[in-house]
């Protein structure tokens, strides 16, 4: 027989895997938590920024168109006297509001006001770019991007002035080609940010690391008691069945799973023992009638007195046969979807009526005092066997002119039976071991020594008792069944 | 024996068995046919005509019950007895319940079969309520629960009037004691003293004391059988 029996690893354990599991979304849960945190900070700082970017970015432009307005001028002049048309450069004059909004968005002449503006003492940061993404000016070096937000962080890559850890600043379109980047320093925003990070990653961190300790530290424990019980288990494959699983005192699940599994075992362990005697006692109480039989068989004159007597001990073996199979089929407890309810009184009055009689030709005293009533949900042909066999054993064993009672009444919400007789009674060491199969006390008495096994069988069936009790002298079957009123 | 041999149907898948019961009820007087599975069994239990059928419990295809079912369903009603390996209490429950009419555990005695057979085939003739037996000039009424003999009155008590209203019930048959023990007693094991006996002796005496002929006679090894005088 080779079974395969995994043992039970760490990373294996549901409980250590779950808690992995916990800590991996734990960490995505605090990551997320960071991610929305820092959004809003950098939405809220873009939001205080944007006037003033904004407003220096229209600075600049209007600059750069007056500056353009001059060399129209000074061209103007040119043409003047070229073409002597004053009203002609009078009206070019006149379009210097439109020179302004035409010329808004060229770069070359943004570059002389960022220049300018780069060059003067302030926070802003500038980065003029050619249409084809050259820097034309500006304080900052960069390259052109997509118009909008940028953020520019050291850490990122970008090269910022001594000191700084972060800028951001929007980057706009020119009208005719190139962009223009506007930016402020964000540092304090960026520390604060990091504060927050780092407040995030040490407070869940130690969090975590806690929690991934703790776990660790319950599925070694938990381990350990699986190991324990896998560990007993394993012995008791190997065939000892007497084996327990340790129990902690705890009272948590583990220790009512093994409270559990350890009555289990015991009834298992019970089975067992129960089996194996009923083997044993089949191998010498059966094999030996057989063995007989054999003999008998070999030796016998081959008569029909012989046939007979054959007969008569194959069907005692088979008798034997049916009652330990009753026996089994009463303790498997199968009977009990069957139940009805049973007048017991009626049943005892029937029975004391019957045995009257047989008593009397046995030439002993027998009486029956029933009570009135008394009733319970049973098997009325299975209680009748065991009553019976409990007033046959009295009948049988004891010497003619013994008095022997009847009796049934209720006592203390069971229905008590009592058999009761003052015949040579039974040695207080052997009275429950007479309730065992096949042990016979009297082995002159023919019988299967199977009687009071079947009588203790029914009693429990019925969530009963059966005990054997000293009368002073004699003996006392006594029986209880619970009264269900 | 009526002049016409009763017909009986066996079913039953054990080979050596269905050839031993077939041996032993031809050797009894019956007209015996057979079948080796529960459907067969059917149809020719449905179709044959038969005066009692002999069922195994346990059968291939149709087991013992589905058969009695089927039939009672047809409207059908041969009397059946049941052969089980089995002594289960509800086994039997079972087998009665759908619409079986007698139970018998394997092994057993063929004497003990025949015995449940005659009674079967007898029950089917008006077997009515009758609310007094007569077996002779033996009398049992049934409500009163008291005999007579030549009108002489005997007083019974319950078992003994059991007894011998079974007795009367099949009056020139073989009751065996285990028919006696489940019918009056309703034991269904054997009990380890002599019950029937101490129960036969006594209405024996009630009932032939003072009378030159003995109504309830012995059959040895066997049982009882109440005689018919009338017949005889």
């Amino acid at each position: 027989m080779s079974r395969r029996i995994k043992r039970a690893r760490l990373v294996r354990m549901a409980s250590f895997r779950l808690a992995v599991l916990g800590t991996l979304l734990s960490t995505l849960a605090a990551m997320l938590a960071f991610a929305l945190i820092y959004n809003a900070t950098a939405s809220a700082a873009r939001h205080n920024l944007a006037p003033a970017l904004t407003q220096a970015r229209a600075a600049l432009l209007a600059q750069a168109a007056s500056a353009d307005a001059r060399t129209e001028q000074n061209g103007s002049a040119d043409a003047l006297t070229e073409n002597d048309g004053s009203a002609d450069a009078l009206t070019e004059n006149d379009g210097s509001a439109d020179a302004l909004t035409e010329n808004d968005g060229s770069a070359d002449a943004l570059q002389g006001p960022v220049t300018r503006a780069a060059q003067a003492p302030g926070t802003l940061f500038y980065a003029l770019f050619a249409p084809d993404g050259r820097e034309l000016a500006g304080n900052l070096p960069l390259r052109a991007a997509a118009p909008g937000w940028r953020v520019l962080n050291r850490w990122a890559g970008d090269q910022l002035p001594d000191g700084m850890q972060e800028i951001i600043g929007l980057e706009t379109a020119l009208a005719q080609g190139g962009s223009l980047f506007i930016g402020a320093d964000a540092s304090a925003l960026a520390a604060l940010n990091r504060r927050i990070a780092y407040i995030f990653a040490s407070v869940f961190g130690i969090a975590l690391g806690l929690g991934l300790l703790i776990s660790l530290v319950i599925a070694l424990f938990s381990l350990q008691r699986v190991q324990a019980i896998s560990r007993t288990s394993r012995e008791i494959i190997a065939g000892d069945l007497s084996r327990r699983v340790k129990l902690y005192g705890h009272d948590d699940e583990l220790d009512v799973l093994t409270a559990e599994v350890n009555t289990m075992l015991a009834t298992v362990e019970g089975l067992v023992l129960n089996a194996r005697h009923v083997t044993n006692a089949i191998a010498h109480d059966l094999r030996s009638p057989l063995a007989r039989l054999r003999n008998f068989l070999k030796t016998a004159p081959p008569d029909a007195a012989a046939l007979a007597e054959a007969t008569a001990r194959t069907e005692e073996i088979l008798k034997l046969f049916a009652a330990m199979l009753q026996i089994a089929e009463v303790e498997a407890g199968a009977v009990r979807g069957r139940f009805t309810l049973v007048d017991l009184t009626a049943l005892c009055l029937g029975l004391a009526e019957t045995y009257e009689n047989v008593a009397e030709d046995l030439g002993q005293d027998f009486r029956a005092e029933i009570a009135p009533g008394l009733a319970l949900r049973g098997d009325a042909k299975l209680l009748a066997q065991m009553l019976v066999n409990g007033i046959e054993n009295a009948l049988r064993h004891c010497p003619p002119g013994t008095a022997i009672r009847f009796r049934a009444q209720p006592q203390g919400g069971w229905i008590e039976i009592t058999i009761s007789d003052r015949g040579p009674g039974i040695p207080a060491a052997l009275r429950e071991a007479a309730f065992g199969p096949f042990v016979r006390l009297a082995p002159q008495t023919p019988g299967t020594g199977l009687g009071l096994s079947l009588v203790r069988a029914v009693a429990r069936l019925h969530e009963g008792e059966a005990a054997l009790l000293d009368h002073e002298p004699g003996l006392i079957l006594r029986l209880r069944l619970p009264a269900p009123f | 024996m009526s002049p016409r041999p009763a017909r009986l149907l066996i079913v039953e898948d054990d080979e050596e068995m269905r050839a031993d019961l077939e041996t032993a009820l031809r050797t009894e007087g019956y007209a015996v046919e057979s079948a080796a599975d529960g459907r067969q069994g059917l149809e020719r239990a449905a179709t044959g005509g038969f005066d009692a059928l002999v069922l195994d419990r346990m059968l291939p295809h149709l087991d013992g019950i589905a058969i009695i079912t089927g039939l009672r369903a047809m409207g059908i009603a041969t009397p059946a007895l049941f052969l089980t390996a089995l002594s289960r209490v509800d086994e039997r429950v079972e087998g009665l319940r759908a619409g079986g009419d007698d139970y018998l555990v394997k092994p057993f005695a063929i004497a003990e079969l025949t015995a449940r057979l005659e009674v079967l085939l007898r029950r089917r003739a008006a077997q009515a309520k009758q609310s007094l037996l007569r077996v002779g000039t033996l009398e049992l009424n049934r409500l009163t629960q008291k005999a007579s003999r030549d009108g002489k009155t005997i007083l019974l008590k319950p078992r003994e009037f059991r007894l011998l209203e079974y007795l009367m019930l099949n009056a020139g048959k073989v009751v065996t004691r285990a028919m006696l023990l489940e019918a009056v007693w309703d034991f269904h094991f054997e009990p380890q003293t002599l019950v029937v006996e101490s129960h036969i002796s006594r209405v024996r005496a009630k009932i032939d004391q003072g009378f030159p002929t003995e109504m309830i006679q012995t059959v040895r090894g066997l049982g009882y059988r109440l005689a018919d005088e009338s017949q005889d």
